[in-house]
């Protein structure tokens, strides 16, 4: 057991002393022994007395002068469940005061008590020994009653009462004048303890807040204008606590790991009539032949007859409206879910009856892969059609037998598993489905529907949700004694937003909705709570969504895709070009266009979609070709997002749509997930929490300055040039004995906190004394600020001011100079070079309009080399270059040095790096090859004739770029290795050289701008 | 009761002059022989009671002196009430730095600043360089209040300190004049919070 003094010096910080330390326990009360303060070893045996120690501490103020002394009492932490050993809270702190006074009593006769704790506790080894008491009386002009307590260390005590005496006297010696701070503002940190630090609750921060950088949350400071010092350091110290719970305890603590296959289906009021299990398992993992059911043809009433699938028997015995004709009258009439208010919490259900069931009747020798999910999550859409539907709740019918549908497409494997949760609102139902084996592992299930439809409530549109918790060590029952398992909190939504090409905002805008109002009710009363006494426990506050550790948003979300409905199909037709023409269509979904600029899903993560578009099939005379609808533009309708923090890694495996089911007008999504959470006890959890929280929690009480020292404050970057990073370190040292947390402000109100090359990282931060945060400072120019800087001076400097929350602000220099390169400019700036960009002086120095080159000739340097050496090589702008040799080649373009790269010469690495620098460069300019104006009339030349006219209109120095360029492309697809191959070169190159408007709302033909420049290299 | 006022002062001047030596003078009574170069601004406060029993107190951004973060200082003597502008009186090229520094406070901080010139380092006044008498006929011309001053024997710095309260205007109310500086400098202890604290404790205890 650690000694006393051992134990205060633990929780007393470097800036007081402990002077002295002893054990000590409660006193009886005079009136009844009973009541003593005890906490119970357990149900069988006695209590014992808790062990408290008694401490004098003292504190010299900053000036050295004043001296102060307060007497504490530590306590025993009572044993919580979760309670870590061995941790000692501050019961009392008595300020040593003029009416404080403090006395030991005469030693009362102890005998040896027989029935007094048992032994196991050293309080009653130790009985025969004297016992005194001490009681304290905190003065009468303080709000503290006296206390008492006993102990056996007399010599402890002796040394206790002397210097109590002393810092008494010297207290008594000074008057208020002495000092103009508050002397006893050093005890308030110990008492703030109490305050629970942040991150020991059950509920995750908003995912929201988490994505946002941490200085964008603090208070508005500059240079001289502090700002909020104590809301900051709370935000910089809550930051600093969880990165230090992921560094130090999740990422090396254990991990588990939970596969999740979730899957989307908007089924357009169809019963189940396919095979779905390729889109519940995977195409990888079809089941062998005897468990497919038959295709087609299953009618929902035959489904409860597959007598041989022990699932749809449990399904089927469970539910009596099970193996009713679909179009019976549903007979759940009670509950007006969309009508009275689409947010009541209907049809939600824990499915706890088909566990016991199903469990009988598993057979106990089927097989699990690793690559079964643990967890089927899947989001079905106008499940039911009816305007019924909307009126009323017909929930079971079609909802077993999608169900059984789903269980039928497991296979042999649907034995493993058992339904979880589900949650309906009129169309939209998402099920939870996991293994037998892991349903302990969930808990706290709780549901929610939330309608945006008709009227802004109906829901014909809108999400349902299903929250969980998932806890790799399973919540043990009442009777184990296993530590709780700290869970992870899973979130699900499946949505269904507004429809059309043109409703674009109304779908962010249900977004939006939906993200303020899928909030979910508590599902315990705060009394309740608190009546639970632990600080982890079911949540009694409304949740959202996103607070959660992984969100994963599915469903039909509408979006569409905005090229011309022509273009959008033969670019789908094309199956040589898939993949080019899905990547080109990517660019113009509107889903992602929502997600760049921010107005809806912003922060959430899409896998870059490969499959076709799910949306809209049809069958006969109204479909194309691929058999999409006529009558409306495909696109990908159905989506699957996600984010998490950073507690839990996850990984997409896949992100696909699947073909073979064909009974609905959408085709049914897929994304696979591994999810890796911390596996670790909440008392490990806790324990950590509170002792990193120890080191900080009174940051802003303490009345010494923070002293850091930061280094070094000159920081030259030298040379810095487009898309190559300078690092350099700068150092804060903490030289002070409080932690200092600290930020980066701007110089002034609306600037920004550091000049556009330097990026700051962190741009906030925390150190404690005696130890040092290491800041990245990286200059990195990017191509929006070089085409600034390459028309500006190239010598760069300014000042960072780093300020300390309540201390000072201190400036580090930096300068760097700028190196000027032939990237990200204008065609028309380059021909107007005198030479390399590099030996530019001034942007002043260029030449005058009308004597600038025929053509850039970095981009005729280029072109000619590929000429000369590279139209062998294979696969010229379809495999993308070397890093480093693309950054040689630059350089030299920029210095305008020869391009001799020597043993390299014949290597095809070199010639496909040329290759990805020309695409780079055009890329790079300010302006496409082909003006923005023009490129409606170039969609719409019908003959290369009126091809070659249109070119009359463009800029000569555009023309000649052109013409080089195309020529080069016309001879390479002549060559062998690019038989075939020429539309491939148009498709890549189409995009360089127009550039896609990606903000427009109705695009240029994409189709027709490739026509344009087939005229010139087909 | 007595009034209480809180003032935003800068300290501007030629770097090594004795600008924070100065405030340390003032803020805590000490000196330090070997002080490092100010690089930042450090923020102090002190507290200075006038006769009639009105304190006022002093918020006091110490700046760098150094011409490299010259550009910063606007950001400093933005919102300042008052301003002492330091020169070392053994080097005189820092009386014409401080000139300078004089001419941007009239020309751009708030027109009601209160400006005092102070001569620094008295304890080396047998190294004088720049005279009294020349210090003093600049301060009058320009209106500025004036006083030399040794951080070193602490030679006439309250008094500097202590004209300069008398010199700010002590009407307005005091919320509308201080310097922005938010959240409070220095937390006390609220004992009737910690006895809250200290009784919820109890009676988890008794659990």
């Amino acid at each position: 057991m650690s000694t006393a003094l051992d134990i205060a010096q633990e929780i007393i910080r470097p800036t007081e002393d402990v002077k002295v330390a002893i054990d000590t326990r409660s006193a009886p009360r005079p009136d009844s022994e009973s009541e003593q303060e005890t906490w119970p070893g357990s149900d069988h045996e006695p209590p014992v007395p808790r062990r408290k120690i008694l401490a004098v501490v003292s504190h010299v103020h900053a000036d050295g002068k004043h001296e102060h002394g307060c007497v504490f009492v530590f306590t025993h932490k009572p044993p919580l469940v979760h309670s870590i050993p061995d941790d000692y809270l501050v019961e009392h702190a008595f300020p040593i005061i003029h009416g404080f006074s403090i006395s030991m009593s005469q030693p009362r006769q102890t005998t040896l008590d027989l029935s007094s704790p048992a032994a196991g506790s050293s309080f009653s080894l130790n009985q025969p020994k004297t016992e005194l008491t001490v009681t304290i009386n905190p003065g009468e002009d303080t709000p503290f009653s006296p206390i008492t307590l006993q102990t056996h260390d007399i010599q402890g005590l002796r040394r206790l009462l002397d210097e109590c005496k002393r810092l008494k006297e010297a207290f008594a010696m000074e008057t208020a004048d002495d000092f103009d701070f508050e002397p006893f503002g050093w005890v308030a940190p110990y008492m703030a303890d109490h305050a629970l630090p942040p991150l020991l609750s059950s509920i995750p921060p908003d995912l929201r807040k988490l994505k946002k950088p941490v200085h964008t949350r603090l208070s508005a400071a500059s240079a001289g204008m502090p700002g909020d010092d104590i809301s900051d350091v709370e935000i910089i110290r809550e930051e600093w606590m969880r990165s230090k719970v992921e560094d130090e305890l999740f990422s090396r603590g254990e991990k588990a790991g939970l596969n999740i296959r979730v899957g989307t289906f908007n089924v357009n009021g169809k019963f189940p009539s396919q095979d779905l299990s390729a889109w519940v398992r995977g195409e990888a993992s079809r089941p062998p032949a005897a468990f497919i059911p038959p295709l087609k043809e299953i009618s929902p009433l035959s489904l409860g007859e597959s007598q041989k699938n022990p699932v749809d028997e449990a399904l089927a015995t469970e539910d009596p409206s099970n193996g009713q004709p679909p179009d019976a009258t549903s007979t759940d009439t009670r509950s007006l879910s969309a009508v009275s208010d689409a947010t009541t919490y209907v049809n939600f259900s824990v499915d706890t009856q088909s566990t016991q069931t199903a469990v009988s009747d598993a057979p106990p020798d089927v097989p699990e892969d690793p690559s079964d999910p643990d967890m089927l999550v899947l989001g079905f859409q106008e499940l039911d059609l009816s305007t019924d539907a909307l009126l009323y709740s017909t929930k079971t019918v079609r909802e077993e037998a999608w169900c059984m549908a789903v269980f039928a497409g497991l296979g042999e494997k649907a034995v493993l598993y058992e339904k979880l949760a589900s949650k309906q609102l009129v169309g939209m139902l998402l099920v939870i489905i996991v293994k037998k084996r892991l349903r302990p592992n969930f808990s706290e299930i709780r549901g929610l529907a939330v309608g945006v439809g008709i009227m802004g409530i109906m829901g014909n549109k809108g999400a349902t949700a299903i929250r969980l918790l998932f806890t790799p060590t399973p919540f043990p029952s009442a009777a184990e004694a296993a530590p709780l398992g700290r869970p992870t909190v899973l979130t699900f939504v499946n949505a269904h937003l507004a429809a059309f090409d043109e409703m674009y905002e109304k779908r962010n805008a249900d977004f939006q909705e939906l993200s303020k109002r899928l909030v979910f009710e508590p599902a315990i009363s705060v009394d309740e709570q608190a009546a639970n006494g632990s600080w982890y426990s079911p949540a009694a506050a409304p949740l959202s969504i996103f607070e959660s550790d992984a969100l994963f948003w599915l469903g039909d979300l509408n979006y569409r895709l905005t090229p011309h409905d022509a273009d959008v199909r033969s670019l789908l037709a094309d199956d040589q070009l898939r993949e080019e023409n899905i990547k080109t269509l990517r660019r113009f979904d509107q889903l992602s266009s929502a997600m760049r600029t921010k107005k809806a899903f912003e922060d959430f993560v899409e896998q870059p979609i490969r499959h076709l578009p799910s949306y809209r099939f049809s069958a006969g005379v109204h479909a194309d070709g691929m058999g999409y609808d006529m009558k409306r533009k495909p696109a990908w309708t159905d989506r699957i997002l996600h984010m998490a923090s950073k507690a839990v890694t996850v990984k997409q495996r896949s992100y696909t749509s699947h073909a073979t089911i064909t009974m609905s007008d959408h085709r049914p999504v897929s994304a696979e997930f591994e999810l890796e959470v911390p596996a670790l006890g909440l008392d490990e959890y806790e324990s950590f929490v509170q002792r990193v929280w120890r080191d900080v929690s009174a940051i802003e009480y303490v009345e010494e300055r923070p002293r850091v020292r930061v280094g070094p404050t000159n920081i030259d970057f030298a040379k810095i040039s487009y898309t190559r990073e300078v690092t350099r370190s700068l150092e804060v040292v903490n030289v002070g004995k409080v932690p200092c947390s600290f930020r980066f402000v701007p110089q002034g109100p609306a600037a920004d906190i550091c000049p556009p090359w330097l990026r700051i990282n962190p741009v906030t931060g925390l150190v404690l004394p005696g130890e040092k945060v290491d800041v990245t400072l990286t200059a990195q120019v990017d191509e929006e600020l070089a085409s600034k800087l390459n028309l500006g001076q190239a010598h760069l400097e300014d000042t960072l001011v780093l300020h300390t929350a309540l201390g000072r602000d201190h400036f580090v220099a930096v300068s760097a100079d700028y190196e000027r390169t032939c990237f990200t400019t204008s065609l028309s700036w380059l021909v107007r070079l005198p030479g390399p960009v590099r030996e530019l002086k001034s942007p002043d120095d260029v030449l005058p309009e009308d004597r600038g080159v025929n053509a850039p000739r970095e981009i005729m340097r280029l072109v000619n080399w590929l000429m000369s050496n590279a139209t062998e090589t294979v696969g010229l702008f379809f495999t993308p270059g070397d890093e480093e040799l693309m950054r040689q080649i630059r350089e030299k373009l920029d210095t305008g040095e020869e391009f001799n790269f020597g043993a390299l010469e014949k290597d095809p690495k070199l010639a496909l790096a040329f290759a990805d620098t020309l695409v780079r460069l055009l890329e790079s300019l300010s302006e496409p090859v082909i003006p923005p104006a023009l490129h409606t009339r170039c969609s719409q030349m019908t003959s290369r004739d009126e091809a070659f006219e249109l070119l009359d209109d463009l800029p000569v120095v555009n023309v000649n770029v052109w013409i080089s360029l195309t020529a080069f492309l016309h001879f390479l697809g002549q060559q062998d290795a690019y038989q075939g191959r020429v539309e491939q070169l148009v498709a890549i190159f189409t995009p360089v050289l127009f550039r896609d408007d990606l903000t427009s709302p109705m695009p240029v033909s994409i189709i027709g701008r490739r026509n344009f420049l087939r005229y010139f290299i087909g | 009761m007595s009034k209480q006022f809180q003032f935003k002062l800068v300290l501007l001047g030629e770097s090594a002059v004795g600008k924070s030596s100065l405030v340390l003078r003032f803020v805590k009574d000490q000196f330090d022989d070997y002080r490092e170069s100010t690089i930042g601004a450090a923020f102090l406060t002190q507290t200075v009671t006038l006769e009639d029993q009105t304190t006022v107190k002093f918020e006091i951004w110490d700046t760098a002196g150094q011409e490299r973060y010259k550009s910063l200082a606007p950001m400093y003597y933005r919102n300042a009430n008052c301003a002492v502008v330091v020169y070392d009186i053994t080097q005189s090229t820092s009386l014409e730095k401080a000139k300078s520094w004089i001419r941007e406070l009239q020309r751009q901080a708030d027109p009601n600043i209160v400006i005092a010139l102070c001569g620094n380092k008295l304890d080396l006044a047998a190294r004088r360089q720049v005279s009294q008498e020349e210090a003093k006929k600049y301060a009058e011309e320009e209106g500025l209040m004036w006083g030399e001053t040794s951080a070193k024997t602490g030679e006439g710095v309250s008094d500097i300190f202590t004209s300069i309260a008398k010199k700010l205007p002590l009407t307005a109310p005091p919320s509308a004049r201080a310097g922005a500086r938010a959240g409070p400098a220095r937390t006390g202890v609220d004992l009737n919070k910690q006895a809250a604290a200290g009784q919820g404790q109890g009676e988890q205890c008794n659990c």
